[in-house]
C-alpha cells in the first residue's frame, strides 16, 4: 500500500499517543502497545506543528522560513518522518481547512 | 506461635507467624526499622521444617522450602517487595539501589548484574545510609520511596563466592519515607543497546528499566519530569571505584547547586 503522506497530507496526533517534551526532544508513548518513540529536535518540532489542519507543505514553508533551509528539502524530510509516524499509528490523517 | 510485626512496606503491611523464637527475633531485628502500628494486609509464616530448615509461606503459597534463616528472611523480604511493587498504582518504580547522605539520595539504576549492589555496599562502607538495593519509587517532584530489604551481596571467601546478608538495622540511617533525590546513576545501559547521549535517550532508557506497574502514561510523565530536573549520569556496568566516586561527587554538587539556586 502506498504511503498516504504527500505535501498535501494533513497530519494530526493519534489519540492513542501520549507525548512529553524533554528539552527540545519529544518522547511518544503509543499507549495500546506501550512502545516508546523518541523524536530528535527536528522531529519534535514537526510533531508540535501537527495541528490537524495544516498541510505538510504549509508547515514546511514555515519551518523553512524560520530555519533558512530550502522548502523542498523540509517537505521531503517531513514526508519521510510522517510516513514512519503514520505506519506506527502515532499520526493520523486530519481534516484540511 | 509468636507473631512479629506489623511491618510497613510501600503499599501494604504484613505480619509474620514464626514457630521459632530465634527466627522471630531475627525478623524483628532485620525489619525493626519498618515496624509500624495498627492493621495489616498480608500474613506470612516462617515454619520450622524439622532438620531441613525453614519454610516460608503466604497463605497456601510456598515461597521457600527448607532454607536457612538468611534465605528465609530474604525470601520473605523479596516477596513483600514484589507484592508492594505489584500492588502499586504509582508510576516510576525502578529496580534500583539507593543510598542517602546529608538528607539526599543517590539512586543507582540498572538491570541485574551491572554492579548496583556492589556499588551500594561500597558506599555504605564509606558512611552513606542505606535505603534499598531492591526497588525504588520515584515521584515527579524528585523524591524517592525505598522498598527496603536486607542487603544481600556476594563476597569471596577462600576462593568461593558467599552470599552475605547485612541486616537493615545495622546499615546506619534507614529511611523509608520520601527522601529528595540528588541524582540518578544509570549503570550498564550500553549492554542493552540503548543510546544515552541526550536527555530524551536517557529518559527512554529509564522507562525501559521501570517495572511494568501503574499506568505507562504516568510513568512517562514522572520520569520525564525527573530527567528535566535531576542529574542523570550514565556509567558502564561495574564501574571502577574512581569513576563512580567522581560521578557521585558530581551528582551531589549538582544537587547542592540546584538547592542554592531555588
Amino acid at each position: 500500500m502506498s504511503s498516504p503522506v504527500s505535501p498535501s497530507f494533513v497530519g494530526a496526533h493519534s489519540p492513542d499517543v501520549h507525548a512529553v517534551d524533554i528539552a527540545d526532544e519529544a518522547v511518544l508513548l503509543h499507549e495500546p502497545t506501550g512502545e516508546l518513540h523518541l523524536l530528535n529536535p527536528t522531529g519534535a518540532l514537526v510533531w508540535r506543528c501537527l495541528d490537524g489542519r495544516s498541510t505538510v507543505a504549509e508547515i514546511a514553508a514555515d519551518i523553512a522560513e524560520v530555519g533558512g533551509v530550502p522548502q523542498d528539502r523540509v517537505v521531503a524530510d517531513m514526508v519521510e518522518l510522517l510516513t514512519e509516524l503514520v505506519a506506527g499509528d502515532l499520526v493520523v490523517e486530519g481534516s484540511a481547512r | 506461635m509468636p507473631t512479629v510485626g506489623p511491618f510497613a512496606m510501600i503499599n501494604h503491611r504484613f505480619v509474620v507467624d514464626c514457630d521459632d523464637d530465634a527466627v522471630a527475633d531475627r525478623l524483628s531485628a532485620t525489619l525493626g526499622d519498618v515496624t509500624t502500628d495498627g492493621g495489616w494486609d498480608v500474613r506470612y509464616a516462617v515454619i520450622s521444617d524439622d532438620e531441613a530448615g525453614w519454610d516460608v509461606r503466604r497463605d497456601d503459597v510456598v515461597l521457600a522450602l527448607g532454607v536457612d534463616v538468611d534465605r528465609a528472611v530474604d525470601a520473605l523480604c523479596t516477596e513483600a517487595n514484589r507484592l508492594g511493587v505489584d500492588s502499586s498504582d504509582a508510576a516510576g518504580v525502578l529496580h534500583a539501589g539507593a543510598v542517602v547522605r546529608d538528607g539526599h539520595a543517590v539512586v543507582v539504576v540498572g538491570e541485574s548484574g551491572v554492579g548496583k549492589t556492589t556499588l551500594v555496599t561500597r558506599l555504605l562502607a564509606d558512611g552513606w545510609g542505606y535505603l534499598t538495593d531492591e526497588a525504588v519509587q520515584l515521584t515527579a517532584d524528585g523524591q524517592v520511596l525505598a522498598y527496603p530489604k536486607p542487603l544481600v551481596h556476594k563476597v569471596e571467601e577462600e576462593g568461593i563466592l558467599v552470599r552475605r546478608h547485612t541486616l537493615a538495622s545495622t546499615l546506619g540511617t534507614l529511611a523509608t519515607g520520601p527522601v529528595p533525590v540528588a541524582g540518578i546513576l544509570l549503570l550498564g545501559v550500553d549492554q542493552l543497546g540503548l543510546a544515552t547521549d541526550t536527555p530524551g535517550q536517557r529518559m527512554v532508557a529509564l522507562c525501559k528499566l521501570a517495572f511494568d506497574v501503574g499506568p505507562a502514561r504516568a510513568c512517562v510523565d514522572v520520569l520525564a519530569a525527573l530527567v528535566e530536573r535531576l542529574d542523570v549520569t550514565v556509567l558502564p556496568a561495574r564501574p571502577a571505584q574512581d569513576v563512580a566516586d567522581r560521578a557521585i561527587a558530581h551528582v551531589m554538587e549538582a544537587a547542592a547547586g540546584y538547592r542554592r539556586g531555588r
